[in-house]
């Protein structure tokens, strides 16, 4: 019942509008034919509507038609066609107003008798007095589907206190949603604040319409911040992979150094397969039943492993563009573990390097989005190199792709050595190497 | 440098008076419908309050629609040929869903008790309040997103009703007094969020088939004491709380099953979530 009375409520007061631009009928309907109600048709629907600039009442007609009655801007409107002109605001648009939102509370039949029964009181001039003319014309066209009594009128006092709480109704929707944008504009303006009280500078960014700050210096100090964070980061794990994977990060380095265009095409290839390894995976162990219970600990092996050979793969990259820079440099590279660390750190500076115009001129409209896009594409290639060197080496356990293996160079004296009778050549040769 | 913080706040007070307000219109609608056929109701509404309930008029439905006049246009057609009533707010190009929240749209929709029911209802971001008690229903739909949702039937139905179905995103979700459906089927397709069905009233047919669907979310079905249950359940990791019921071959059965007058024959199909039964008085 309460939603009843919320919809009867609702229909009581549609003659109160906001201000607003729409114009025109709000619900699509297909054009009706403008020629009157055909003998024997009568209305089974009726459609109520209105807007600042103008009211409407749709009869539907059980021959499918409609007849659409509109008063809008001055001009009274069936089906479409100007038929008569009132003055917008005066009695007759007031009163005409009333019957829209009246109507909206009744069934078809009840509408039909209040417009047949329905009368303005008062003086009009002659271009009103045609106006009212021409819709109990109108009205006298149409007919019910069954002859009811006419429901009383509200009174003036009970339409004028609706008028009054649907504009207020209404007016509470507006403000609610200014509410809602004011809150969010005050936000950023807070922030704008802040960040220009601390001496930032600003640059005025137009959005949608809309005048918004934004500070630029915010942006890239915020940027190059977060990069040398990420520098750091990962010199801090290759520092820890030096002393765990150092051998395998130096393998990879090698697949990268000797097969870089082998390398990349083995990481794009692979990326799609990543999925379905998983799907695979997880299907398989479910075949035995028993190795579902394993699926959370494969699925996150796998993952890691995937991170690993990803960050394994890119410190690698690192590690032979580092190399190259300082053998440039310095015109070694260096064989001590030190240097093996200079030369990742030199690397990641390098490779991350192609991030800097995209922080530094990231703000600009186009091309920061086209340099932050140059930059993600660089690094995606140089990960997928290094995720495809990863899987060339078999993680840098496969000394035999990249690696050129040299035995260790042996003393020309040990060559003419013999070994005593006591150990085996293996043996012997082993303890030279040690 | 003080004076700048002041201009700041000056212009954020100042931003809202350039802003275009939001204009809403109403729109109330009644219409009788076809008396020899069923009506269809194919309603999509994606922002804003929607409720449905009985109607008082026969033959009429009503429909009360107040959006958003410069975002939204609406789409009310009725085929009396076919008896189908098609109900729909799209949005215009230019709208962004995700940015309509602070929006304050309602659709009202009185349906007739007695015409024959299909209904086919589906809403995304809002809140709803559905009333299908009382109603003439042959079939219900209702696909919700993300939203906060109650279906009651308060009433028993008047027609047979053979199918209700529910889809539910990431939703709340809670249907109340299913037993007064009288629905011959009834299924539920749960994504992620919180469902509740309850199964309490006094139409419940002799043989209702029920079918949860579930993925991440929860579900909880109350179902009276004096319905016998009957439990199938297909999981991977999910849970499924049995509430006393016993093994009787590959399923689970409440105690008295066999004598019970009223029974629910219940198929649980669950991935990771969890299904809870609850009996009430």
């Amino acid at each position: 019942m309460r939603h009843i009375n919320a919809l009867t409520l609702t229909g009581l007061l549609l003659a109160l509008t906001l201000p607003g631009t729409a114009r025109g009928q709000a619900v699509d309907r297909p054009p009706a034919p403008p020629q009157p109600a055909a003998p024997g048709t009568v209305v089974t629907g009726l459609s109520s509507s209105a807007s600042p600039t103008e009211a409407t009442l749709t009869f539907f007609l059980s021959d499918g038609g409609t007849r659409v009655i509109a008063l809008r801007d001055g001009t009274v409107l069936v089906d479409g066609d100007k038929v008569a002109t009132y003055q917008p605001g005066g009695d007759v648009e007031r009163e005409w107003r009333k019957l829209v939102a009246w109507t909206g509370t009744l069934s078809p039949d009840e509408a039909v008798a209040v417009t047949h029964h329905w009368a303005v009181s008062g003086t009009f001039d002659g271009q009103e007095q045609n106006a009212l003319r021409s819709l109990s014309t109108e009205f006298g066209r149409l007919h019910a589907e069954a002859d009811v009594p006419a429901p009383p009128a509200p009174s003036e006092d009970v339409a004028d206190a609706l008028v009054a709480a649907t504009s207020a109704r209404e007016a509470a929707r507006s403000a609610r949603a200014e509410v809602a944008r004011v809150r969010d504009e005050i936000r950023n303006s807070v922030r704008v604040a802040v960040r220009q009280h601390r001496g930032e500078d600003f640059a005025v960014q137009e959005f949608a319409g809309q005048s918004r700050f934004v500070s630029p210096l915010g942006t890239v100090f915020g940027g190059v911040l977060g990069l040398g964070g990420t520098f750091l980061a990962l010199c801090a794990i290759a520092f820890g992979s030096s002393f765990f994977a150092g051998r395998q990060i130096d393998v990879m380095a090698d697949a990268v150094s000797t097969s870089f265009t082998r390398s990349f095409f083995v990481g794009l290839f692979a990326q799609p397969l990543i999925l379905p390894a998983l799907g695979a995976a997880i299907v398989g162990l479910t075949l035995t039943v028993i190795g579902v219970l394993l699926i959370p600990v494969a699925i996150i092996g796998f993952a890691v492993t995937l991170a690993a050979a990803v960050l394994g793969g890119y410190l690698a990259v690192a590690r032979v563009a580092g190399s190259a820079w300082t053998k440039r440099v310095r015109g070694t590279h260096g064989d001590s573990p030190a240097a093996l660390l200079q030369s990742i750190a030199a690397g990641l500076a390098v490779v991350l390097a192609v991030w800097l115009p995209a922080i530094l001129l990231g703000w600009l409209p186009v091309a920061g989005e086209a340099l932050t896009w140059l930059a993600a594409i660089i690094t995606w290639g140089l990960a997928t190199t290094g995720l495809g060197a990863a899987v060339l080496t078999r993680g840098g356990v496969r000394t035999t792709f990249g690696r050129r293996f040299i035995p260790p160079e042996l003393p020309a004296a040990t060559l003419y050595e013999q070994p005593g009778p006591e150990i085996s050549t293996g043996e012997w040769l082993s303890g030279r190497a040690r | 440098m003080t004076t700048v913080p002041w201009a700041a706040a000056l212009l954020a007070l100042a931003l809202p008076v350039a802003l275009p307000a939001q204009s809403y219109r109403t729109t109330v609608e009644t219409r009788r419908v076809a008396a020899d056929r069923a009506l269809r109701v194919d309603l999509t509404y994606a922002v804003g309050e929607l409720l449905v309930h009985p109607g008082e008029a026969p033959r009429t439905y009503r429909l009360g629609l107040t959006y958003a006049e410069d975002l939204f246009t609406p789409q009310v057609r009725y085929d009396a040929s076919a008896g189908a009533l098609t109900i729909k707010l799209d949005g215009k190009s230019d709208v962004h869903l995700d940015k309509t929240d602070h929006l304050d749209q309602t659709l009202d929709l009185a349906l007739p008790r007695d015409v024959p029911l299909d209904l086919s209802l589906t809403f995304g971001a809002l809140e709803a309040d559905l009333e299908l008690g009382d109603l003439m229903l042959r079939s219900a739909e209702i696909k919700t997103g993300a939203s906060d949702a109650t279906v009651t039937f308060s009433e028993p139905t008047r027609g047979p009703c053979e199918r209700l179905t529910f889809n539910v995103g990431a939703a709340q979700f809670e249907a109340r007094q299913l037993g007064n459906s009288g629905c011959q089927s009834i299924s539920l397709t749960g994504a992620v969020g919180d469902m509740e069905l309850d199964f309490s009233g006094s139409a419940l047919r002799p043989d209702t088939k029920l079918f949860v669907k579930v993925g991440l979310g929860q579900v909880r079905l109350r179902i009276p004491e004096a319905v016998g249950i009957r439990l199938d359940t297909d999981r991977f990791l999910a849970s499924v709380d049995r509430a006393g019921l016993v093994k009787q071959g590959n399923a689970y059965v409440s105690p008295g099953f066999d004598r019970a007058t009223t029974k629910l024959n219940i198929e649980i199909d669950a991935a990771l979530g969890s299904v809870e039964i609850e009996r009430t008085r």
